[in-house]
C-alpha cells in the first residue's frame, strides 16, 4: 500500500513540476498546434488515404515522445542537480517505486496532450474522427501506455548511465519519428531502417491505433500486433528493471549520486 | 585596426564557448545530427503527402530552415550564458556600444548558418538525388545569404530579451516552429489560409526560399525578392537595437542581469 500511494504522489509531484517548465508546456501545448498545423495543410489535398488517423495520431505520438524526451529521459539527472537523488536513494521506498511514478505521471500528461491535440484538429480544422471500435481502440491505448512508460523507464536508465549518450538527448526526438513512422509509412525507410523499427514499441503502437480507427478490423492482425506490441513491451521493462539496479549499485559504488 | 580585430575575438570566442565543453566528434555530430534528421523527416513527410518525385524544393527549403536553428539557438544561447556566467552585467557596464558586441557574436553563426544549409543541401543530393546541376549557382548563393542575414536579425531580437528574462526557449521554439509552418519549406504558401499567409510575409526566409524556388524553375529575375528579404533582416535589425535600448534600461531598474 505504502508503495502505491508513494507512487501516486511522486506522479502528483511530478506533473506539478514538470508542468511548471516552459520548455514542458511548449512541447504539451504548442508543439501539438505546430505538428498538428503542419501534418494537415500538407495532408489535406494528399488524397492519402486515412490520412485522418495519419496526421491525428502522428501528431498525438510526436507529443508523448516530446514528453518523454524532455523530461522522463532526464528525470533521474535532474533529481542529481537539484540535490535530491541521494536522498531519495535512501528512502524506505524503493527508487524505481519513485521514478516509475514520475514517468507515469509524464506519460499521462502526454497523453491528456494526445487529446488535446486531436480536439485541435477537430474542431479548428473540422476533420471528421471517430473510434468505430472503442474497445480494440482501449486495449491499443493502455498498452501504448505501458509501451511508452517502459521505453521512458529504458531512455532514463540508459541516458543516466552514460554521459556521452545524454549529450544526443535533444537529437531523440526526430530519429523516432522517422525509423517508428509516426507520419509517413516505414515500407519509405532502406530495409535496414526497418529492422530498427520493428524493435521500437511507437512503430506498432502507432499501427495498432490506425487498426483500430478502421470499419473493419482484420482481428488477425491486430492481436498479432498487439502480441508484439506487449511482448515488447514487457522487455523493455526487463531491461530498464536491469538497468535500474546497475545505476544503484554503480551509483553507490562510484559516488554519483551527487553533481560532484 | 584593433576594433575589428576585437570584433572578431568576439566572435569567435562568444562561439567557441558554446561548444567548448564537446569534443570534436561530438560537436560534429551535434551540429549535423539533429538540424539534418529534421530536414529528412520533413522531406519524406513531403514525399509522402505530395507523392512528390522529384524532392529538390523541399530540401532546399528545409535546408534553409536549418540556418534558422544557428540564428535562433546558436545566439540566444550566447546572450543567455552570459547572463547565467555573469558576464552580462560585465558587458552592459562596458564604455563599448553593447549592440555592436552583440551583433558581432551573430557573425561566426551566419558562417555557421551557411555551413548548415550547405550540409543540408549535401545530404539532399546525397539521400534524395536533387539535381541542382541546372540551378544559377551565384543567384543561389546569394539567396542563402540573405536569407541567413535576414534570419540572424530575427534571432537577435529575440536574443536580446535575456536581458530581462531566464525563459527565453518557449520563444525560441515558437519562432522557429513558426518557420516550419510559414515559410513555406513545408506547405507552399498558396496552400495557407488567407488569414495565415500575412504571417508568412513578416518572417525572415520566405522570401529566400522562395527565390530558391523560382531559381530551380530556371527563373533569375528574383533580385525583387531578395532586396525585400534583406529588408526584412534591417527591419529586424532596427527593430532589436530600439528594443535593445528599451530591454537594457529596463533590465538595470529591474536588476535582472543576473542568472538568480
Amino acid at each position: 500500500m505504502g508503495n502505491v500511494r508513494a507512487f501516486f504522489t511522486s506522479s502528483i509531484l511530478h506533473m506539478k513540476q514538470t508542468f511548471s517548465r516552459n520548455m514542458f508546456r511548449f512541447v504539451m501545448l504548442v508543439q501539438p498546434l505546430i505538428f498538428g498545423t503542419i501534418l494537415y495543410l500538407m495532408f489535406k489535398n494528399s488524397g492519402v488515404t486515412d490520412f485522418v488517423s495519419h496526421m491525428i495520431y502522428g501528431t498525438g505520438l510526436i507529443t508523448i515522445w516530446g514528453t518523454i524526451v524532455y523530461s522522463s529521459a532526464s528525470d533521474i539527472d535532474r533529481e542529481r542537480w537539484m540535490g535530491t537523488l541521494p536522498i531519495l536513494n535512501c528512502s524506505p521506498v524503493k527508487f524505481i517505486v519513485i521514478m516509475s511514478g514520475k514517468i507515469f505521471g509524464n506519460v499521462l500528461l502526454g497523453v491528456v496532450s494526445m487529446i488535446y491535440s486531436t480536439a485541435f484538429i477537430v474542431l479548428v480544422y473540422g476533420v471528421k474522427f471517430y473510434i468505430p471500435h472503442i474497445f480494440h481502440f482501449s486495449i491499443t491505448l493502455l498498452v501504448t501506455i505501458l509501451s511508452f512508460m517502459a521505453i521512458s523507464m529504458l531512455l532514463a536508465g540508459l541516458l543516466t548511465l552514460s554521459r556521452q549518450v545524454r549529450i544526443f538527448m535533444n537529437a531523440l526526438d526526430y530519429p523516432i519519428y522517422i525509423i517508428c513512422g509516426l507520419v509517413f509509412p516505414i515500407d519509405m525507410l532502406p530495409s535496414f531502417l526497418r529492422v530498427i523499427s520493428y524493435v521500437l514499441t511507437p512503430t506498432w503502437a502507432k499501427d495498432l491505433l490506425r487498426i483500430s480507427s478502421r470499419e473493419m478490423i482484420n482481428m488477425h492482425e491486430f492481436y498479432y500486433k498487439l502480441g508484439i506490441l506487449t511482448l515488447l513491451t514487457i522487455l523493455y521493462f526487463i531491461t530498464a528493471i536491469y538497468f535500474f539496479k546497475l545505476i544503484d549499485k554503480k551509483a553507490r559504488v562510484n559516488a554519483t549520486l551527487e553533481v560532484v | 585596426m584593433d576594433g575589428i580585430k576585437r570584433f572578431f575575438n568576439q566572435a569567435l570566442m562568444s562561439y567557441r564557448s558554446l561548444f567548448a565543453i564537446l569534443s570534436l566528434q561530438n560537436y560534429i555530430l551535434v551540429k549535423t545530427m539533429m538540424p539534418l534528421l529534421q530536414l529528412i523527416f520533413f522531406v519524406l513527410t513531403a514525399k509522402y503527402a505530395y507523392h512528390a518525385t522529384d524532392l529538390t524544393p523541399w530540401v532546399i527549403g528545409n535546408a534553409l530552415i536549418l540556418a534558422s536553428f544557428n540564428a535562433f539557438f546558436g545566439v540566444s544561447t550566447t546572450f543567455i550564458n552570459d547572463r547565467n556566467m555573469g558576464t552580462l552585467k560585465v558587458v552592459i557596464a562596458s564604455p563599448i556600444n553593447k549592440f555592436v558586441v552583440f551583433i558581432g557574436r551573430t557573425f561566426m553563426h551566419i558562417l555557421d548558418g551557411l555551413l548548415s544549409v550547405t550540409t543540408g543541401i549535401l545530404l539532399g543530393i546525397l539521400l534524395f538525388n536533387i539535381d541542382l546541376s541546372y540551378i544559377n549557382i551565384p543567384l543561389f548563393i546569394l539567396s542563402i545569404l540573405i536569407g541567413i542575414f535576414s534570419v540572424m536579425g530575427l534571432g537577435v531580437l529575440i536574443g536580446i530579451f535575456a536581458l530581462i528574462t531566464r525563459e527565453i526557449h518557449m520563444l525560441l521554439n515558437i519562432c522557429y516552429s513558426l518557420l516550419l509552418v510559414f515559410s513555406g519549406a513545408n506547405i507552399p504558401r498558396e496552400n495557407l489560409p488567407g488569414f495565415l499567409q500575412g504571417i508568412s510575409y513578416c518572417l525572415p526566409l520566405t522570401r529566400s526560399i522562395e527565390a530558391s524556388k523560382m531559381l530551380l524553375r530556371g527563373k533569375t529575375n528574383i533580385l525583387f525578392l531578395l532586396s525585400q528579404e534583406f529588408l526584412i533582416g534591417c527591419i529586424y535589425i532596427i527593430f532589436a537595437l530600439l528594443m535593445y535600448q528599451y530591454l537594457e534600461k529596463k533590465a538595470r531598474n529591474g536588476a535582472t542581469m543576473d542568472a538568480y
